[in-house]
């Protein structure tokens, strides 16, 4: 009696996880294929070279790479600080920096635009030197790294936090000043999460569309990058819109699986996640 | 010479305990929980007393009153952690020279003075290789090595031979103190492995529940284990008893000796009720009370028999003349085969008090002896053979 | 004392034999408190009316046998191509007949389409005119920030049509055009979003419609004067969805709004009544 019992929770947990697997399986799957078939390849390369596409090809590479730069530039102190310090204020700080993970974007972009614009707090200061910020490329990556910076602290903080405490104490124990620390223990520990919170970064920065449109303006060439000419030019020519569409998903593709396929190798000796019954791997 | 005193409070446990630790290994003995790694990290800087005072040859290293405390790396330590804490990203030798680095010295002399001190623990190539690539007992050498090459004036080891298996743990064990005997330095080893203390310890300090319940050499420890848990190591019950009455041979006033040796005097006692003839040597040297008195008995004098057989016998015994034949009873709980060959087995009760007896295995199936029999339990003199 | 115009309505509806509706008008969405179950009626409507519109379907619904009116707001291309991938609908009101002309190709259009209301051009100027616009001419002035809808969006070829003109005259010169193109800073997606940006004073100048300076937005906006032959005027034109299964209601809608009660609402929102076309619009 009691064995059926278990061969059918057995039996229900496998199903369970098929369903969910096949679930979101489709989920995903079904309307990025019917994006990605939806066109021949061959009008595929001819727009290509159609200045309208290689504007927003050009824009997206460069405004989200910036983004990108800027936001590990200076989201690494940030994750750095939370992981390791206490201080008074510290929620506040970590609730500031996970907002625009969920506020709308546009609300987002309005809020540079009140800050950053000509006649926003801080713009205002700005104008007087001369930086108008506002539909300009650099407006572009502002936007884009507003909106992908929680993504970037979030994953490092969690990798700075993984660490071994015992081997910071090792260190420590080693006369490491806590700069010597960061620069030989903490970051190359840390670097498969370094380098996933870069590629989640760059990967938000090149969808970003709320907050630029907002901020930034929507000009060929200047501030009009692919999700932005992906969205006008779905108001009028919706083919024109789906072959853009396909390239961003195949470029985003691309990229995402070159780097999945290089993180491992800079895993320092960690394992590949845990098997449930009779490992089948080699040691 | 290290002076230590030093309070510290983490959620429920306390620790306090002073400490004068001259040159030259010390030996850190406790159970888990018992405060050991804490003392280590107090030491080392890498946690922060509540109150106290830290100097080392003169040196000040922490004064609560004075507001004092030197980081870690301000402090001459060498540092062990448990498990080695190799750096898994680092080869051998940068990670031995990891500590050289971080004070600036060049990475050519720092990885060649690497070299030099990987040679000392035996692993002179080795210097290419990842620390995961190695054995227990190899990383725990580069570990060591890592801790000497910055030429440490307080040494601290976290347990350094708990991970290996045994026949590393001995090989190890002997390089340890071959390395530690030739340092200019404080060094204190924390183990909860009383053989451990012993063989690498020239002091040792029991460190039990937060406090420093033994403090002094070797030889102070096997004659008077404060403890059942250095008490069984050695091979003795510890037993509370109250002192009866007792016939001194040389009108000395109280017992002196240390457990084995004779002394001719007759001491009555009374453990748990019942009265009992003990011989002085048994007597643990104890200021604490003069009539409360704390009894080693060793495990071969303990009888051990089952109740039935006995029964007749227990109505004899009642009587004042046959003292020394006061008969416990309790239950057996465990036993446990002896190396070699389990030809000795060492069978542990449950009772008031709870006993501690050796007796051969071939008499202890004679006597139909099991897990959960209930068993009487008497003091025999002189021991069988002595342990 | 009841309106004429729901009178009209009222005596429309019972002469096509429609079924006497009751229900309550409301701003954009449905509240049904209808006698009989009634599927509200869906315009799609260019932004630009949405201020109007949304008063029409107050005045409709202070009647009780008008349906409950359901706005759907945006750019007339986005509503063209919506139209045209199969979005329900009972009437289509569009800015220009481009995108009118669209949706008759691809056969969603019920009949013929008729011109209901004209609309004037405007440039405005934030109120606090940071770049000290005073004619159409300082337009060209280089480094003025210029927003403009994007080609697909009527107001946007609509503007281009107006720059055209203006380059024709003495006081602009020949080139007014490229250089006012110059100083386009964004193309945003309608209209309403060049009222704000302008609004906020992140820009220096904008067109829109003349309906788009609103009580509202009045005391942040100041408008430019645009000499009248040179001016453009907007036809929009509006028509009944074929599929629609309200026809009744749908052209009493559109009935309405070609009526002079319809045409007082427009004119007080600062259109140009149909029957004023000849005239120049007053400001």
């Amino acid at each position: 009696m009691t064995a059926r019992r278990d061969t059918l929770s057995s039996l229900a947990w496998r199903v369970g996880l098929a369903l969910g697997g096949t679930g979101l399986l489709l989920l995903l799957g079904l309307p990025l294929a019917a994006l990605a078939l939806r066109v021949r390849p061959t009008e595929l390369i001819t727009r290509l070279a159609d200045p309208f596409v290689l504007d927003a090809l050009r824009l997206s590479l460069l405004t989200s790479l910036g983004a990108t730069v800027l936001v590990t530039l200076v989201g690494l102190p940030v994750a750095y600080l939370l992981a390791t310090r206490a201080f008074p204020g510290k929620r506040w700080l970590e609730v500031l920096v996970d907002l625009p993970m969920v506020l709308p974007p546009t609300v987002s972009g309005l809020a540079l635009l009140l800050a950053l614009g000509r006649s926003g707090w801080a713009g205002r200061s700005l104008d007087a030197f001369g930086i108008s910020l506002p539909f300009t490329t650099a407006a572009v990556v502002l936007a884009q790294a507003f909106m992908a910076a929680p993504f970037f602290v979030a994953t490092v903080r969690a990798g700075f936090s993984s660490i071994d405490p015992r081997l910071i104490e090792a260190a420590v124990a080693l006369r490491a000043s806590e700069a010597y620390l960061f620069r030989r223990v903490v970051l190359p520990l840390a670097l498969p999460s370094l380098l996933a919170g870069v590629v989640l970064a760059w990967a938000r920065a090149l969808g970003e569309f709320g907050a630029t449109i907002t901020f930034a303006g929507n000009l060929p060439g200047v501030t009009q990058t692919m999700p932005l000419a992906v969205y006008i030019a779905m108001q009028s020519d919706l083919e024109a819109a789906i072959v853009l569409s396909v390239l961003l998903l195949l470029g985003s593709g691309a990229l995402l699986y070159a780097l999945r396929s290089a993180l491992p190798l800079f895993q320092p000796g960690a394992g590949a996640g845990w098997f449930f019954g009779p490992s089948r791997r080699r040691s | 010479m290290l002076q230590a005193t030093l309070a510290k409070q983490i959620g429920g446990f306390d620790l306090d305990v002073a400490l004068r630790i001259p040159r030259g290994v010390c030996a850190v003995l406790g159970e888990s929980g018992a405060g050991k790694s804490t003392l280590l990290r107090l030491l080392g800087g890498l946690a922060r007393p509540d109150t106290g005072r830290i100097t080392l040859d003169g040196e000040l290293l922490f004064d609560s009153g004075a507001r004092i405390c030197r980081a870690p790396r301000a402090r001459p330590i060498g540092w062990m952690p448990q498990d080695g804490g190799l750096f898994p990203h680092l080869a051998v030798d940068e990670n031995v020279a990891f500590g050289l680095r971080a004070l600036g010295v060049p990475r050519a002399e720092a990885l060649a003075r690497a070299g030099v001190a990987l040679d000392r623990v035996g692993l002179a190539r080795f210097g290419n290789r990842r620390p995961r690539d190695l054995s227990g007992g190899e990383q725990q050498r580069v570990a060591l090595a890592r801790a000497l090459v910055l030429e440490p004036r307080l040494l601290l080891l976290d347990e350094p031979l708990a991970a290996l298996d045994y026949e590393t743990h001995r090989s190890v064990r002997k390089e340890l103190r071959a390395a530690l005997s030739s340092l200019e330095a404080v060094t204190l080893l924390v183990t909860h492995n009383p053989t451990e203390a012993l063989l690498l310890g020239d002091r040792i300090v029991v460190l039990e529940r937060g406090r420093v319940t033994h403090d002094g050499s070797r030889e102070d420890l096997l004659r008077a284990p404060k403890t059942p848990f250095v008490a069984e190591f050695l091979g003795v019950n510890l037993l509370e008893a109250r002192r009866v009455s007792w016939t001194p041979a040389d009108g000395a006033d109280r017992a002196v000796g240390a457990v084995g040796q004779g002394s001719c005097a007759q001491l009555i006692v009374e453990i748990e009720g019942r009265t009992v003839r003990v011989p002085p040597s048994w007597l643990l040297e104890d200021s604490d009370s003069p009539s409360r008195v704390r009894i080693a008995v060793p495990l071969r004098s303990v009888a051990i028999e089952r109740v039935e057989i006995q029964r007749v016998e227990i109505q004899r015994v009642a009587t004042p003349a046959a003292a020394q034949t006061a008969v416990f009873l309790g239950t057996i709980d465990e036993v446990l085969p002896l190396p070699p060959d389990g030809s000795w087995l060492r069978i542990h009760t449950v009772g008031t008090p709870s006993f501690t007896a050796e007796i051969e295995a071939a008499r202890a199936a004679k006597s139909g002896l099991a897990i959960g029999e209930a068993v009487s339990l008497r003091l025999t003199t002189p021991p069988a053979q002595p342990s | 004392m009841r309106d004429p115009s729901a009178t009209l309505l009222a005596l429309a509806l019972a002469l096509s034999g429609g079924p006497a509706t009751g229900a309550t008008g409301a701003k954009g969405s449905a509240q049904a408190s209808t006698t009989r179950a009634t599927e509200p009626l869906t315009v799609f409507a260019a932004a630009s009316l949405s201020d109007v519109f949304q008063e029409m379907a107050l005045h409709l619904g202070s009647t009780s046998e008008t349906p409950t009116i359901r706005f759907n707001l945006a750019g007339s291309q986005q509503l063209a191509t919506q139209l045209e991938h199969g979005a329900k609908a009972d009437v289509f009101a569009s800015a220009d007949q481009r995108w009118m002309d669209v949706a008759i190709e691809k056969g969603r259009i019920d009949g013929a389409p008729r011109t209901f209301v004209h609309n004037r051009l405007a440039v405005i100027v934030p109120a606090s005119n940071p770049a000290k616009l005073q004619t159409l001419a300082n337009l060209a002035r280089p480094g003025i920030k210029l927003i403009l809808a994007a080609d697909s969006v009527p107001i946007g070829r609509y503007s281009q049509v107006l720059l055209a003109n203006l380059s024709q005259r003495l006081e602009c010169g020949p080139d007014f055009g490229a250089k006012t193109l110059a100083n386009v800073v964004s193309r945003e997606d309608n209209v309403k979003a060049i009222v704000s940006k302008v609004a906020l004073a992140e820009a220096d100048a904008g067109i829109v419609y003349g309906s788009d300076i609103t009580p509202t937005n009045r005391d942040r906006l100041r408008s430019l004067e645009i000499p009248a032959d040179a001016n453009v005027l907007a036809s929009y034109p509006i028509a009944v969805v074929q599929g629609s299964d309200q026809l009744e209601q749908a052209r009493a809608f559109c009935d309405f709004v070609c009526s002079p009660a319809g045409q007082a609402i427009f004119a007080r929102h600062g259109f140009t009544p149909i029957a004023n076309a000849a005239t120049p619009a007053a400001n």
